[in-house]
């Protein structure tokens, strides 16, 4: 067996007996946006030297790198297994001592000097609303739509990250969403029109990926946080380390480049954990099932609201079939069978 | 003072619990200023994303059998926390502590989940802190034996 592979293998018994531990706490360590504000967070790390544009940073830090790191299935940074968001400092971009606990609470206060006036008005407006109803009455995300970027690097569900020499897949299992970032590539619109995820390129600096994302739908960062425009582009390193604990963590340090939005280009820095304790309890990642299982919309009233059992809307969500008499239809042989 | 009681409601809650939640929609139309007990037999088990739902059959407050409908957490939430598909079975008895829902319909969000032999399941998605909640439920003495379906206890003292 190769070095490097022991190590790995060496590496990831110990990360699955760290997983048993985090495991048997039992307490819930992603499932709320208080929870992750504890988890270790590594330092912010501005750009090299301020930038109009993310196109200026991203062919900056290409030229520094000297075109990248060229790497081989052998040599590529491996960031193999579950991974589940962290915590993130973009919070305080936006809100006065802003972080994962508060921003989706009453009490915390707009940041003033930071986005543009039309969308500081509109991050307001919401902020109104959390205020006055304890929290923002209706997502998005209601309707199955996706977070895109740059709720991707926070959105609390689990992921895989794919390094291959010449892309790299990120892959979201909230709304099956993958973002593919083409290596050594430049961007490409064929389509000529935006998209959720957005267009990516990257280059490797060592075992540093470096990311430019561009023609991203108008989305917001998250649930009770400011919008972005369609002119919005992120540069992004991700780069794997340990924790205090010693724990495997991915961290980001990413630029927000909106004109639109922001008045001045902003930076934050996001986590993603190992979870092996996932991996332990036999989570694999299946298809996101929100369009035939979602029984949530947004009510007249512009609040959140359900479809239940006998209403004409309602979806069963283990499925529906047009052929209920012919045998070996159901969508739902193991739980039928196990009775 | 509030005038709307939703309004007021809400905000009551919201200062309860005080948990922010992760799901894909928002929770604004469970009352988490309340909690009530529902006893019945699993219809299904809805393992999902984004969310699992459980269905049971039990009594309404007329005492007619309906549909009671109880969302929970995506699966990666609800199999770190112990559940999985194959937790609840169709027939089982079960005693679901719930946030209801504002409109008064047959449904909530899920708390914990007390199985026949009373072990304490935990499906619920960010909107309730149910490992305190059942202590607080067991340590009040709303869980006994005589406790009685469709009792609806306030979320704080």
């Amino acid at each position: 067996m190769q070095p490097r592979r022991i190590l790995v293998t060496c590496a990831a018994m110990l990360l699955a007996a760290l997983g048993v531990a985090q495991a048997q706490d039992g307490k819930p360590k992603d499932a709320v946006a208080e929870e992750q504000a504890k988890l270790p967070m590594p330092a912010l790390e501005l750009p090299p030297k301020p930038f109009k544009t993310a196109e200026e940073h991203y062919r900056y830090l290409l030229e520094k790198a000297h075109g990248g790191t060229k790497h081989t299935m052998s040599t590529i940074p491996v960031w193999d297994g579950l991974w589940a968001s962290g915590n993130n400092t973009m919070p305080g971009i936006f809100l006065v001592n802003g972080t994962l606990s508060t921003a989706w609470k009453p009490g915390a206060k707009v940041k003033e000097g930071v986005l543009t006036p039309p969308y500081e008005k509109q991050f307001r407006e919401r902020r109104a609303e959390v205020e006055k109803y304890g929290e923002q009455l209706y997502d998005r995300l209601t309707n199955c739509e996706y977070p895109g970027v740059p709720r991707w690097l926070w959105e609390p569900y689990v992921k895989e990250f794919v390094n291959m020499p010449n892309q790299s897949w990120f892959m979201n299992d909230m709304m099956n969403e993958t973002r593919r970032i083409y290596i050594n590539g430049e961007h490409i619109n064929t389509e000529a029109k935006h998209s959720s995820a957005g267009d990516s390129i990257g280059f490797w600096d060592g075992d540093k990926l470096v990311i430019w994302t561009k023609w991203v739908n108008p989305a917001d960062y998250v649930r009770g946080m400011p919008l972005t425009s369609n002119q919005f582009e992120m540069v992004e390193t991700w780069q794997e380390r340990h924790n205090a604990s010693g724990a495997r963590q991915l961290v980001t340090q990413v630029t927000f480049y909106d004109p639109l939005a922001l008045l001045k280009p902003q930076s934050a820095v996001y986590t993603h954990e190992s979870r092996p304790d996932l991996e332990k309890a036999g989570v694999r990642i299946r298809n996101w099932e929100c369009d035939s299982s979602s029984n949530s919309y947004k009510a007249a009233d512009g609040s959140t609201q359900f479809y239940l059992p006998g209403d004409p809307q309602y979806k069963n969500p283990r499925g529906f079939t047009d052929f209920p008499d012919l045998p070996g239809q159901s969508l739902n042989p193991i739980f039928d069978a196990e009775q | 003072m509030m005038k709307n009681p939703i309004v007021a409601a809400v905000a009551a809650g919201s200062l309860v619990v005080g948990l922010p939640a992760v799901a894909h929609h928002s929770f604004a139309s469970y009352d988490v200023a309340q909690q009530k007990l529902v006893e019945g037999h699993v219809t299904q088990w809805n393992y999902n994303n984004p969310h699992s739902w459980l269905m049971i059959e039990a009594p309404d407050a007329n005492g007619e059998m309906k549909t009671w409908s109880f969302e929970g957490a995506a699966i990666v939430h609800a199999a770190r926390q112990g559940v999985n598909g194959t937790t609840y079975r169709r027939g089982e008895n079960v005693r679901v502590v719930m946030f209801p829902m504002r409109d008064g319909r047959n449904a909530g969000a899920l708390c914990f989940v007390m199985k026949e032999d009373g072990a304490f399941t935990r499906p619920n998605d960010g909107i309730c802190d149910s490992e305190a909640v059942h202590a607080r439920w067991e340590e009040k003495g709303w869980l006994s034996k005589d406790a009685k379906s469709l009792t609806v206890h306030p979320a704080g003292d």
